[in-house]
């Protein structure tokens, strides 16, 4: 475990329920992805979140978690999301998977990838609001150009330079996550391989 | 994915209007021909437009679920079930076990009542046997 999630794990363990609810509140959306992914059902989602949280909350005296918190409760979410599926594409879906531990390390980058999706979806709603508003029209209720410059009483022109803006501000996000320095990399393969 | 580690990018020079007016299917033809131009000028051009591709129409995807997401509303369900002991995850199997549990109660305490009023009513006196049912039990053999 990192050292931040080792304090974290700690304060868990001793009852610190303030910690846990900041833990919660600072990933909810993590897991609660990850579980959309499967599922596509925010209800069941949020209610298999909760689950495993209420779990770890209840057991952490008894639990034995080494690499990461994150990633254990990751993967708690994503099984217990598998094992809500119904079994026709259940069975598929392990049809498809490879051996445990390249499993582990697939589920591993996924979780990178959720993450990365985070740091994008956090980028848009920092956007100015009439920038965010435009580019969520067109990107996420499909209105085209000219349906949004008369929606909003603004020029094509501006709508263009909203959605560009928005989009120069997302690639920069990837850019930036992309070049993470080298260091970072070194230490997180340290605690992947550290058990 | 690993070469954009090898080539920092600048992306003042992108073509964006034309780039995300084919995203969203927005192209006029004079444009398709400027956008073709660009994409065969360089492989970097075009691996360039298919990461702000998959950017554009695969990871912004979820965005409606996360905007959706509510961790305060959420929270306050788990605080609930919090500090309740093992019933807070196993809380709808406890109290359907409870619940069992005084149903079998409830009939062990009809039959038994029921049947030693049944005894009593049909063989007269004899009062003091009805105290439990394994009393009940062994009185009941000599009488069939």
């Amino acid at each position: 475990m990192s050292p931040e999630e080792e304090q974290i794990w700690q304060a868990i363990r001793q009852r610190d329920e303030k910690i846990f609810e900041a833990y919660y509140k600072a990933n909810y959306r993590l897991f609660f992805l990850a579980s959309c992914k499967y599922l596509r059902d925010p209800v069941v989602a949020e209610e298999i979140v909760n689950d495993v949280f209420l779990r770890i909350w209840e057991d952490a005296l008894t639990l034995d978690i080494q690499v990461s918190l994150k990633f254990y409760i990751y993967r708690a979410v994503v099984n217990q999301s598998l094992n809500a599926l119904d079994k026709h594409k259940r069975e598929r879906l392990r049809r498809e998977e490879l051996k445990e531990d390249l499993r582990a390390a697939d589920e591993w980058e996924e979780m990178e990838d959720n993450e990365l999706k985070l740091k994008f979806y956090k980028a848009i709603d920092e956007l100015p609001t009439q920038c965010r508003k435009v580019f969520k029209l067109s990107r996420f209720e499909g209105l085209k150009q000219q349906e949004i410059a008369e929606k909003m009483g603004i020029s094509i022109k501006t709508v263009k330079n909203h959605i560009t803006r928005a989009m120069k501000d997302l690639h920069k996000v990837l850019l930036d996550y992309k070049h993470l320095p080298l260091w970072l990399l070194a230490v997180k393969y340290f605690f992947w391989c550290h058990h | 994915m690993n070469m954009d580690e090898r080539t920092p990018y600048d992306d003042a020079g992108l073509p964006w209007d034309l780039i995300l007016s084919a995203m969203q299917g927005e192209l006029t033809k004079e444009q398709e021909v400027q956008l073709n131009e660009w994409l065969e000028a360089s492989a970097a051009n075009q691996e360039t437009y298919e990461r702000v591709a998959r950017l554009y129409r695969e990871e912004l995807a979820d965005y409606p679920l996360y905007a959706a997401a509510r961790e305060d509303e959420a929270w306050a369900k788990v605080q609930r079930r919090m500090g309740k002991g093992r019933s807070g995850v196993s809380k709808g199997r406890a109290r359907v076990l409870t619940l069992k549990s005084w149903a079998a109660a409830a009939a062990v305490v009809i039959l038994v009542v029921g049947g030693g009023l049944w005894y009593f009513s049909t063989k007269n006196g004899a009062v003091a046997y009805a105290t439990t049912a394994d009393q009940q039990r062994s009185v009941s053999l000599p009488d069939g």
